[in-house]
């Protein structure tokens, strides 16, 4: 499914769904670990987490969903968060794809 | 209908449905269940996650504990696939609207995926993301693993044995505790992603007589269990879901060559004796004790090459002297006390790998380096252990030992001493065994060609052995694509070696035997005999064939045929001269 209506690098404010294009520069790409970390954060927020990658879309709160999203490194993929504690979603789980030790973590 | 390649190892054509082995040999149940029993497989699915995602906690904590967080976090992330919901939902998907089972669902489910993967791979021109690609595959392939085995695990009944209808045998590469259990009447062929010819698939394949196609490279991916494959033993392809017309091909082929064993089967009774009266002997060549019966049953006099590697490989320790005199034992007990069995010491290295402790290190040049006869004398008690077992067993049948790779005479005393001790050993200890039994060497590298006259008097017999002598001679080798074309059994620079070694052999008054894969050829069987060869030791299959051939053939004639090919000065002119010669002794074997 395309991301209808994606607008890029533009962030879209008010009520509708927030969007951020990320470069995913860990060396691996959006492996499993990435996507076990970027999911588990996901979940923490009532807002709907949804990442695209070309044409393919994946529950942002699912890391198989992430994992069958095939990120190589140094590919662009959108960040969009949809709900009421969405503006605080964005930045921390764009950071998650657009920072080098995504895989880093404490559970 | 796709074909895939890979490396022929064990020739013949099988049709029949597939078994998919996993990578740890765990068979991959029956595909469907009925559409009654559909809520109870995903009760079961779910319970065998809910388990492995359990089981990935605990791994979890416990090696956070012990290492760092970033391993744990490995286990972490294995968990939540587990748990995780859209991959649930597919799983079930899949049970539910396929009535697959469970493993089925697991198997499949996951697969499609590293497909995916396996796809993405083929169009990244980048090794490094190419590899980020394949390790992800990895990952996947692990989570199916211990998926099922927590499904098995919980129904063992679920894995069927062998048994009933005869299968095609799929796997990545199949381990001796797979294997333990096939046989011709339960297996009709193996194909297996990796591994090369001297693979234990290769060997085990060979040793059984069943068709075998190895290093296929990722199939499994597009099999399921009972899907039609067949197997071409021959060329080594393998056919996925083959459409009728191939089948009614290939079974026709199949058919064409069980006629041709029959025809053959009727020489089994007659000795290997020319037109003109000269005598053959015939041998085969060995790996395991069962093949010593293949020999008989073809009519082969005895063993000429029992070949030991296959006791080192896939073991994490040496074999211990008893492990090596039982199989030697086995060996007379299949053929009879009076038969020549002649065993040769470890021919280990370079295209051979064993998990032996500490044997291998990385060389650059393995073919030119620390293998066979060399690695024993560096590694004198493994060889002793050996030695021990082969003078122990000599004394129950008629044994002869074989040193492979001698390059220098100094060489073959070091080993002649070294069994000269063994025996004194032996003598101390009062352990019975045969102080007098033959001893030869392998005649493969160019220069114990060139010095047989030299070897000839230090040894009971010889025992060329072309795979090695070619590569040597030609400095080729026939597993690289880029130069194998050099690779040439006709070549007359061999031939030259052969006909020196079998003078020199002459002239000593002692035996000279030929056990490379060229005294399996037809082709060749003439110009050896020609060149003055009257022993020869092939492959079991092979000998009613060659036998044949021996049978329409005067040594006048093969003479001639020498003579000629010895003036030649390319292998192209060889060839086409031995092949004028076999159209006219035995047409089918002319392709």
């Amino acid at each position: 499914m395309a991301a209808n209506g994606r607008t890029g690098n533009g962030e879209t404010g008010g009520n509708g769904p927030l969007r951020r294009t990320v470069k995913v520069v860990n060396p691996l790409g959006l492996h499993h670990r990435v996507a076990d970390r970027f999911s588990r954060a996901a979940r923490q927020f009532a807002a709907a987490v949804a990442v695209f990658h070309g044409d393919s879309r994946a529950d942002g709160k699912s890391v198989w969903d992430l994992m069958m999203l095939v990120v190589l490194p140094d590919a662009e993929v959108v960040v969009e968060v949809d709900g009421p504690d969405a503006a605080a979603a964005l930045d921390p789980l764009a950071a998650i794809l657009g920072s080098p030790g995504g895989e880093d973590y404490t559970i | 209908m796709e074909y895939r390649y890979g490396t022929a190892v064990s020739p013949g054509i099988a049709i029949g449905p597939a078994l998919v082995l996993d990578t740890e040999g765990v068979r991959i149940p029956n595909k469907l269940v009925p559409a009654d029993q559909v809520d109870a497989e995903v009760v079961r699915l779910r319970g065998a996650l809910d388990d492995a995602a359990s089981e990935a906690r605990e791994k979890r904590q416990r090696y956070t504990a012990r290492f760092e967080p970033a391993i744990g976090n490995i286990f972490a992330a294995q968990q939540s696939a587990f748990e995780d919901p859209s991959f649930r939902d597919r799983l079930e998907h899949l049970i539910r609207t396929q009535t697959y089972s469970a493993e089925y669902a697991v198997s499949r489910g996951i697969r499609e995926q590293v497909k995916k993967l396996e796809e993405a791979q083929r169009k990244v021109g980048d090794l490094a993301a190419s590899e980020v690609l394949r390790r992800r595959a990895g990952d996947l392939i692990d989570l199916e693993k211990q998926i099922l085995s927590t499904l098995l695990g919980q129904v063992p009944n679920a894995v069927a044995p062998l048994g009933g209808d005869r299968v095609v045998i799929l796997a990545n590469d199949l381990m001796p505790s797979d294997t333990a259990d096939f046989s011709p009447r339960t297996v009709w062929a193996f194909a297996t992603e990796s591994g090369g010819p001297t693979s234990h698939t290769a060997i085990l394949a060979g040793a059984l007589e069943i068709p075998a196609v190895v290093g296929v490279g990722r199939f499994l991916t597009d099999v399921s269990g009972g899907d039609m494959i067949i197997v071409d033993g021959n060329e080594g392809k393998i056919i996925l879901d083959p459409d009728e017309e191939t089948v009614r091909k290939y079974e026709a082929k199949r058919i064409a060559a069980l006629n041709r064993a029959d025809r053959y089967d009727a020489l089994r009774g007659k000795p290997a004796v020319t037109h003109d009266g000269v005598a053959i002997r015939l041998l085969g060549n060995i790996e395991l004790a069962p093949e010593a019966a293949h020999c008989a049953d073809r009519g082969a006099e005895g063993v000429g090459l029992y070949r030991t590697e296959f006791l080192y490989l896939n073991k994490s320790s040496d074999p211990t002297e008893a492990e090596h005199y039982d199989a030697y034992r086995a060996v007379i007990d299949e053929i009879g006390a009076n038969r020549p069995v002649v065993i040769r010491t470890l021919d280990l290295g370079a295209d051979k790998f064993s998990s032996v402790s500490g044997l291998l290190s990385v060389e650059k040049n393995p073919f030119l380096g620390l293998r066979s006869v060399r690695l024993c004398l560096r590694k004198v008690d493994l060889f002793r252990t050996q030695l021990r077992a082969i003078l122990r067993a000599a004394a129950h049948g008629d044994i002869r030992i074989m040193f492979p790779m001698i390059s220098t005479l100094g060489e073959l005393r070091q080993c002649k001493t070294l069994l000269n001790e063994v025996k004194e050993d032996l003598d101390e200890a009062g352990v019975p065994y045969k102080a007098d039994i033959p001893v030869g060497t392998m005649i493969e590298v160019p220069s114990a060609a060139i010095l047989a006259d030299v070897l000839a008097r230090e040894v009971d017999f010889f025992s060329v052995g072309t795979n090695d002598l070619i590569q040597y001679t030609l400095a080729a080798d026939r597993n690289n694509e880029h130069v194998a074309h050099l690779y040439d059994p006709a070549d007359p620079a061999v031939l030259r070696l052969i006909r020196t070694v079998v003078e020199a052999a002459g002239k000593a008054g002692i035996d000279v035997n030929v056990c490379g894969e060229m005294s399996g050829e037809p082709l060749y069987t003439p110009l050896l005999i020609g060149l003055g060869l009257r022993s020869l030791s092939a492959t079991p299959r092979k000998i009613p064939e060659i036998k044949r051939v021996i049978r329409q053939l005067s040594v006048a004639e093969a003479e001639t045929v020498a003579g000629q090919a010895l003036s030649m000065d390319t292998a192209r002119q060889v060839q086409n001269l031995l092949r004028d010669q076999l159209r006219r002794i035995l047409p089918e074997a002319v392709e």
